[in-house]
């Protein structure tokens, strides 16, 4: 079914889908590094969603209220700075939802400021954008994020540390290397690599009928 | 003499610092998208290394400064990136202002460099980890420079591969992206190798 | 199904041989323990094969040996207490990532032996980097119990600390000190070596200029107190380097091919090497050092070759001056 509704909506997928066929991380390549190196368990990952998406989400919005004929250098400025104002109660904030993980994830929280769905992408393929159609697209941004920092938080962490959440679960083997950045890059890679596969599955024209 | 030649040893060895077990993309993976299109346009890697280290060396040094009074704040972790930023975007506006004179098609290019370059992760991640190390001038600019030329390195090893990783020999859901950030990988892998422990983040 | 060339075909026979011809020292130093690591790692080859070529949508060539060679490099570069578990992720991480991931035989980027070891090193660390002191029963079980396990320090962590190796000369040649499996018989490795050089199946240049350039750093700045000769034997003979240099920096298709591309390729494996040395703690240096180098085979192939271009035209401008 949804090869079918993906085949009749081609145009609308491509545009407003970056949660599954067009995800911001493992299609288009955006804001790697914080999933590679400092999601190493799932309340990092946690920590680091929650931040990207107050982040960004407040700081597309209050960029989009800029006159249109704002000169592009002043906007990308504009933009970091909005995002260091934002930065400062959502530090606050996540240091008290998760008050150990601060130091975990390093410098990679307050690097967000600068993160290329924010520095790249909105002016790209946001602002020009109506205002709902803009919440819409910048929605579905963040949640492609989320969806890809979550699932790799946990998989590292329960490979790497036998743990969820902080909590032991028993595996046969630890393997430990899921926990450095090349852990991170070659998850992401398969992770990329499946979703291309299936990307090639829903464009691959067929019955329709659902599997 | 001693003291010039004590400050440039220092900055030799925190340069090779970051150039090798510090890299900003093999070891912290920052400025992954920005390498994902310099692949594509990859004859603009030179004049970006050079845009890219003179923006962290120039934010490095104004960061060096004005660090001491942000530290005096409580809220110091989170102002940091908005006392950085603000310099960033200083030295972002008057690259921009120095371009103006500059004739095509060379202006656009340095633009595009400039732009790209300046308020990209690998800038803010390097002034953060020079700051958050406690660096003095001389290990400032050494950090600053290698930061930008170990970027440079690293995006060119990338380069050197990228044929091979969009080659037809690979399985189709692989090529290109996928084999990249495994490629990546690897490379991290190497340069992990040779510190032989985790980077502090 | 495709064949492979007759000479990849001939040298992979030969490189097979050589590895052969090595597994009896492990299994006299360390028991049956060895035999079945070897054992598992073949069987794991033959799986991987098996199983990740048709996920890959990869053509099997006939007479493809290069995944046994690989489990061989890979098992016999690990200590004899390792897991078997160990043995396993190293062959399945170097074959799926270092091989078929990157399009099949012939095609990789990286040395799939080298990629396999490195991440064993990191991923096991405890035990694939402590190496069983000799004579020691080593059981058959899956996880040895490391408490039962008696531990012997090898020469290249006594190089570390800047410590001279008490192992002798001869023990040297013998391979009677603790160190991977298949890497301490310094005289069968320096005779297989030759004969593979001779027989053409590694390149000489790569091997002499790895060997010269270690042998040169190891002279100028010594880490053994002992002096220059101790030095030099010292760090050729400690950790995974002989055996490295000979069966892994060799791989003709993740190393350069031009002549003079090879010497520097070799030159810059030693630096790369010395340095992790100097530096660094780890024994399987090399293996990491080559996962930096081997993507820049292209590029010594150029300079080699911009090199080569050079002397041609100073030899011809040479004979055109002397026969004005």
């Amino acid at each position: 079914m949804l090869k079918a509704l993906y085949q009749q909506h081609r145009q609308g997928f491509r545009d407003y889908d970056n949660i599954l066929t067009r995800n911001t991380v493992l299609v288009q390549g955006l804001c790697i590094a914080p999933v590679v190196v400092a999601a190493t368990t799932l309340k990092n990952a946690c920590l680091l969603g929650l931040a990207f998406a107050a982040i960004t989400f407040v700081s597309v919005v209050l960029l989009s209220f800029l006159p249109k004929k704002t000169p592009f250098t002043l906007r990308a400025i504009a933009a970091v700075l909005l995002a260091c104002g934002v930065f400062i109660p959502t530090a606050l904030w996540v240091r008290d939802l998760f008050p150990g993980n601060i130091q975990q994830v390093g410098i990679f929280l307050p690097l967000l400021v600068t993160n290329s769905v924010l520095v790249g992408k909105t002016e790209e393929s946001l602002l020009h954008l109506k205002k709902g159609k803009m919440l819409l697209k910048l929605i579905t941004y963040i949640l492609g994020f989320e969806l890809v920092i979550l699932f790799t938080g946990l998989v590292r962490e329960l490979l790497a540390f036998n743990t969820v959440w902080g909590n032991p679960v028993t595996l046969p083997f630890t393997f430990s290397v899921m926990a450095l950045p090349f852990g991170g890059f070659v998850l992401l890679g398969f992770l990329a690599a499946a979703v291309r596969r299936y990307r090639e599955h829903l464009n691959k024209p067929g019955s329709g009928e659902e599997e | 003499m001693d003291l010039i030649f004590s400050f440039l040893g220092q900055m030799f060895i925190y340069g090779l610092v970051a150039v090798f077990l510090e890299n900003s993309l093999l070891s912290r993976a920052m400025g992954s998208s920005t390498a994902v299109w310099l692949m594509r346009d990859h004859r603009l890697l030179l004049p970006f290394g050079a845009v890219l280290t003179a923006t962290i060396l120039l934010s490095s040094i104004g960061a060096y400064f004005i660090t001491p009074w942000v530290n005096q704040s409580v809220y110091s972790y989170e102002l940091f990136p908005l006392a950085y930023s603000v310099i960033i975007c200083l030295f972002y506006f008057i690259a921009i202002l120095a371009t103006i004179k500059v004739k095509q098609p060379c202006k656009q290019d340095l633009r595009l460099c400039i732009h790209r370059s300046a308020l990209n992760s690998v800038v803010l991640g390097s002034v953060l980890l020079s700051t958050s190390y406690g660096l003095d001038l001389a290990g400032v600019i050494g950090f600053g420079l290698g930061s930008g030329i170990g970027y440079t390195l690293a995006v060119w090893m990338l380069r050197v591969a990228a044929p091979r990783l969009r080659s037809k020999a690979i399985p189709k859901s692989f090529r290109g992206f996928p084999a990249m950030l495994i490629y990546i990988g690897v490379l991290s892998l190497a340069v992990y190798g040779m510190i032989g422990h985790t980077v502090a983040l | 199904m495709s064949s492979l060339t007759p000479q990849y075909q001939s040298r992979c026979v030969r490189l097979l041989t050589a590895l052969l011809l090595l597994c009896p020292i492990p299994v006299c130093l360390y028991g049956p323990r060895a035999a079945l690591l070897l054992v598992i790692g073949l069987a794991c080859a033959f799986l991987c094969d098996l199983i990740f070529r048709p996920l890959f949508g990869l053509e099997r060539k006939k007479r493809d040996l290069s995944s046994y060679i690989t489990a061989l490099l890979i098992t016999l570069l690990l200590p004899a207490s390792i897991s078997w578990y160990g043995v396993i992720c190293g062959v399945v991480t170097g074959l799926l990532i270092g091989k078929y991931l990157f399009g099949g035989t012939g095609r990789n980027i990286f040395n799939p032996a080298a990629l396999g070891v490195a991440v064993v090193s990191l991923a096991f660390g405890d035990t694939a980097l402590s190496y069983p002191a000799l004579g020691q029963n080593l059981g058959l079980e899956p996880v040895l119990n490391t408490a039962s396990i008696t531990y012997a320090t090898s020469p290249a962590s006594v190089l570390t600390v800047g410590g001279t190796p008490s192992v002798s000369y001869t023990d040297l040649l013998l391979g009677s000190f603790s160190g991977a499996m298949g890497v301490t018989c310094i005289a069968a490795l320096l005779v297989i070596g030759v004969a593979l050089c001779l027989l053409k199946t590694i390149p000489w240049r790569t091997t002499v200029s790895a060997v010269a350039a270690v042998a040169l750093l190891a002279a100028l700045f010594p880490r053994v107190p002992a002096g220059v000769l101790p030095s030099i034997i010292y760090e050729l003979s400690s950790g995974v380097l002989l055996f490295g240099i000979l069966f892994l920096a060799s791989d003709p298709v993740s190393g350069p091919n031009n002549n003079w591309g090879q010497v520097f390729y070799g030159v810059g494996v030693a630096l790369g090497v010395m340095c992790f040395r100097y530096v660094g703690a780890l024994e399987t240096d090399l293996c990491f050092v080559l996962l930096l180098a081997s993507p820049l085979s292209k590029e010594f192939d150029r300079l080699g070759g911009r090199l080569s271009h050079r002397i041609a035209r100073w030899r011809s401008g040479k004979k055109e001056a002397k026969s004005c």
